[in-house]
């Protein structure tokens, strides 16, 4: 997998001195700078006309994806096939919408279940700090020192998943990089004085956490969000690349390149463009708004194995 | 310093202890343990207690655990039982070529990362800085499996320029340096294309920072030559967290070659992993796991120990 960029807050202590009920306006603020940034721009439309091209493009083409039509087998790209046709004659451009529904679902689906584990262990750790930090910390460490698609191979292997305890395990394998970030913030944010005043007051552990830090934390949940969503995709689309990922026969497009894999050398180039393409197109679009939204949070470029 | 390096290999052990422990845990969750694995069809419970006596897994978990670490500690990373072979001993042979690839990755793409991200600090926000950035942009999302096609469908299937897989190594072919340098250009082309991208990024940022400080505007009020400023004072001083981050990658690097060495069948340890995984020969599984572990956090350990001593600046804190 690719070298992963992460963020960080650049001025901690400084930026964060807001107040908790001042923190909508904050956000606001910054969504608004974020609004402005046309690397944010041209990313959010990429992505709508993507979303658009998978889930409504089927409706406005009716063709099966796994229509099999022996007389048009590895059609090169034509008006009647877009994208041409693979060993099966099965139109690509049909298949290539239907794959990136599974492949965005499923990329989303595991970015917001890792995402979850993350924040709550982050929260946890940061804010309760002591040896329980130290404990845990050293567990990330653990994780962070083991290749994730390695582990996830090894899972495959042993349990041959279906789709949601696929979405279980790369959760379970990748969110240690989001509770590294967010523990860092909540290092700073707990120190703020409304915190202290919140916990003479008497306010839960709970209630601290999720009323007076969280909020404060936003910006940090939301950059690493939109790049655990650009990992997730590209996770999901390598692992069906590998044949571990989304099961036959509904097409993804991780598994299209892998079945074109026995047939582009016989120079059938358009078989592995299209689904290839999207991946990248999808990843691209996701790594901009996240590189937007990390400038309107201002926040700085840390980088980080995986 | 000194202080600073006991501190972090005081750090490192219990990291080490918790590899081991994870490939241990992993090694129980395996649904019917090893035995049923090994036994396949033939499975019958006599066997398969046999078996688990055998292997010493009717012992308590904490006497297992210990067993475990016992063995690891004298290289014994158990038995394939698909190749019948030391798992130790085919981890040996495939690591090299695995090593060289992830050797050759870091080295060409700091390189070329440092290049980069020099230009691009000094043309900052001029075309060579904004075309720069877009390419980079577009191998960072580049999914590293089609990246590999790619390159295969341009230089091998269209100008047959270089082969698409395997290695020269077929004993009638008489292998030379140059016939294996041959089959690692491309595989060692795709990862260090993927490993650039995350780099430069950060290079060109630490950069820019750089510039804009004080001792810079020393140098060049100082009257020093624009390049010196920018090699000796900037750049070296932009350079520094790079090798911390160098220590970081070595997992990420590591899985871009196991999907490298599947497509272009490139026989090293991704490769050996890939096929383990298709066997469930679990021995080689965990201990290629371990391995990558253990090899990880010593290589941080070494990573940090470096900056600290090019850094005098740098004292261990409690973060």
């Amino acid at each position: 997998m690719n070298t992963q960029l992460r963020t960080q807050r650049k001025d901690g202590i400084v930026n964060l001195a807001i107040p908790a009920s001042s923190s909508a306006g904050w956000f606001r603020l910054a969504l608004r700078r974020y609004a402005q940034s046309s690397l944010g721009r041209v990313g959010a439309c990429l992505l709508v006309v993507l979303v658009l091209f998978c889930f409504l493009g089927p409706v406005l083409d009716p063709a099966s994806p796994n229509q099999i039509n022996l007389i048009a087998i590895l059609h090169p790209p034509t008006w009647a096939f877009p994208f041409g046709t693979d060993e099966l004659g099965r139109d690509l451009l049909i298949r290539t919408m239907i794959g990136g529904q599974a492949s965005l679902e499923v990329g989303f689906a595991a970015a917001i279940a890792s995402m979850a584990v993350g924040i709550f262990y982050g929260l946890v750790s940061g804010y309760f700090g002591g040896w329980l930090d130290h404990l845990m910390m050293r567990i990330v460490d653990v994780l962070r020192a083991v290749p994730t698609l390695f582990l996830l191979v090894f899972f495959d292997s042993a349990f041959r998943p279906n789709v949601g305890l696929l979405i279980f395990l790369i959760a379970i394998t990748s969110w240690h990089g989001v509770s590294r970030l967010v523990r860092a913030d909540v290092l700073a944010v707990r120190q703020m004085l409304y915190v202290d005043a919140a916990k003479i007051s008497g306010a839960s552990h709970f209630r601290i956490l999720v009323r007076h830090i969280l909020p404060n934390i936003m910006g940090t949940v939301l950059v690493s969000s939109t790049f655990m969503v650009g990992d997730a995709v590209l996770l999901i689309a390598s692992l069906s690349f590998l044949g571990l990922g989304l099961p036959p026969p509904a097409p993804n497009w991780g598994s299209m390149l892998s079945d074109s894999m026995s047939y582009f050398s016989q120079n059938c180039w358009w078989l592995i463009y299209a689904p290839g393409a999207a991946i990248l197109t999808t990843v691209l679009a996701i790594n901009f708004i996240g590189d937007a939204l990390r400038t309107a949070f201002d926040m700085r470029l840390e980088q980080e194995g995986d | 310093m000194v202080h600073y390096v006991i501190h972090r290999i005081l750090q490192a052990i219990p990291t080490m202890f918790g590899i081991t422990a994870l490939s241990f845990l992993l090694m129980h969750i395996i649904p019917g343990g090893p035995a049923v694995v090994m036994l396949g069809d033939k499975a019958t419970p006599q066997l398969i207690a046999q078996i688990n006596r055998s292997l010493g897994l009717d012992k308590p978990l904490y006497v297992q655990y210990a067993i475990w670490l016992w063995h690891l500690l004298h290289g014994n990373f158990g038995y394939s039982y698909t190749y019948h072979q030391n798992v130790i001993s085919l981890i040996v042979e495939n690591l090299p070529r695995t090593l060289i690839l992830v050797v050759v990755a870091i080295t060409l793409s700091h390189i070329v990362a440092i290049g980069l991200g020099v230009i691009q600090a000094i043309r900052r926000e001029k075309i060579v800085d904004n075309l720069i950035t877009i390419v980079v942009y577009f191998l960072y999302s580049m999914p590293t499996f089609w990246l590999g096609m790619i390159l295969i469908s341009i230089f091998s299937i269209n100008l047959h320029w270089l082969p698409s897989g395997g290695v020269a190594n077929s004993p009638e072919q008489n292998p030379t340096l140059l016939s294996e340098l041959d089959h690692i250009v491309l595989p060692g082309v795709v990862l260090i294309l993927v490993t650039i991208p995350g780099w430069s990024r950060y290079l060109r940022s630490s950069m820019i920072e750089t510039l804009i400080q004080d001792y810079i505007r020393t140098a060049h009020a100082k009257g020093l030559k624009r390049s010196q400023v920018l090699l000796k004072h900037a750049l070296r001083n932009s350079l520094l967290p790079l090798v911390t981050l160098a220590g970081m990658s070595v997992p990420s690097l590591f899985s871009g070659a196991l999907i490298i060495e599947m497509i272009f069948n490139y026989p090293g340890m991704g490769l050996l992993f890939w096929n383990a995984a298709q066997n469930r020969d679990y021995p080689i599984l965990l201990g290629i796991v371990t391995l990558v572990g253990v090899m990880t956090i010593v290589g941080n350990l070494l990573a940090d120990c470096v900056y600290s001593v090019l850094d005098p600046r740098i004292k261990y804190s409690h973060q």
